[in-house]
């Protein structure tokens, strides 16, 4: 095994994920990859014209540079969270739907597994987040689920 | 060194989560422990008491034996560890699957419990139970989901 896929996002469980996926990574000489995905991007600024002499509802200040700056904070993320893990992690930004997203950059990289986390509520019950339900369905290579204690 | 559970039973598709299993192993330098768990001995024997002038059935179908688990699990063994030197063992087990996957899980001090998902729809797993959920939800370790495609 030689490639390990960790997918990020800002929860702050997130780090347990990612310290789990690098062990496994490190123990094995595998390569690992911090993957985040940026979702709906479109959103994150809103502009829609006016009407019945309403004035334009606009957030944020559209600009072509939006993506790149989306980009930049997520990949600085990203390099962040591999220098905090004393690890060399590849790092990879891209949009789109999460679990697909993660699925596609798995397959185009030939990642050997999928590093997850499930969330515990309780001792005897553990959430599975959508995606990563979404993630486990579709993935033809085996995922690494790591528990999450509260 | 790592300690790798790989939980087996008869299904066809136990070979390839065993596969991965040792896959992963390999990589860690890990040792393995197969376990088998024998459920409810008694649904493999029928017996019905005599009436009339019927004069009973009594069935005793030892296909699931200990002994015969036993040499399953050796034979599987076997098959995997040609050509290697991993450090591997078996452990033959009763009662619950899952829980008492989860028991040995502790008591021998496993890293991570490998195990395989036959199904496509892990909502539907979620919903329905099965060993695999269930020792998923209460693992307190890592769990390498191998899916296995019908």
């Amino acid at each position: 095994m030689k490639k390990v896929l960790i997918p990020l996002d800002y929860h702050p469980t997130s780090k347990e994920v990612a310290k789990a996926g690098v062990e496994l990574a490190n123990a094995m000489g595998a390569k690992a990859c911090l993957i985040h995905v940026l979702e709906d991007i479109q959103f994150y600024n809103m502009s829609y014209p006016g009407f019945f002499g309403a004035d334009i509802y606009s957030i944020g200040q559209f600009s072509p540079k939006t993506d790149e700056e989306s980009y930049e904070v997520a990949r600085e993320f990203l390099s962040k969270a591999s220098k905090d893990l004393n690890t060399d992690c590849e790092v990879f930004v891209c949009e789109g739907d999460t679990a697909s997203a993660i699925l596609k950059y798995a397959k185009e990289w030939e990642a050997d597994t999928i590093v997850l986390g499930t969330y515990s509520h309780n001792v005897l019950q553990k959430i599975i987040g959508t995606v990563a339900a979404r993630v486990i369905e579709k993935s033809p290579v085996p995922i690494y689920m790591v528990p999450i204690e509260k | 060194m790592k300690k790798i559970l790989i939980p087996i039973d008869y299904h066809p598709t136990s070979k390839r989560v065993v596969e991965e299993g040792f896959k992963l192993a390999r990589g860690l330098g890990a040792r393995v422990c197969l376990i088998h768990v024998i459920q409810d001995l008694q649904l493999y024997h029928m017996s019905h008491p005599g009436f009339s002038a019927y004069g009973g059935y009594h069935m005793i179908r030892n296909v699931h034996s200990l002994a015969e688990a036993q040499k399953v699990a050796e034979k599987i063994l076997e098959e995997n560890t040609q050509d290697s030197d991993i450090e591997s063992e078996i452990y033959i087990s009763k009662g619950d699957p899952a829980l008492a996957i989860l028991d040995y899980a502790t008591s021998w001090g496993a890293d991570i419990v490998v195990i395989g998902t036959h199904s496509q729809n892990v909502l539907e797993k979620f919903l329905t139970g099965s060993v695999a959920t269930e020792v998923l939800e209460r693992a307190k370790i890592p769990v390498y989901m191998v899916p296995v495609k019908k």
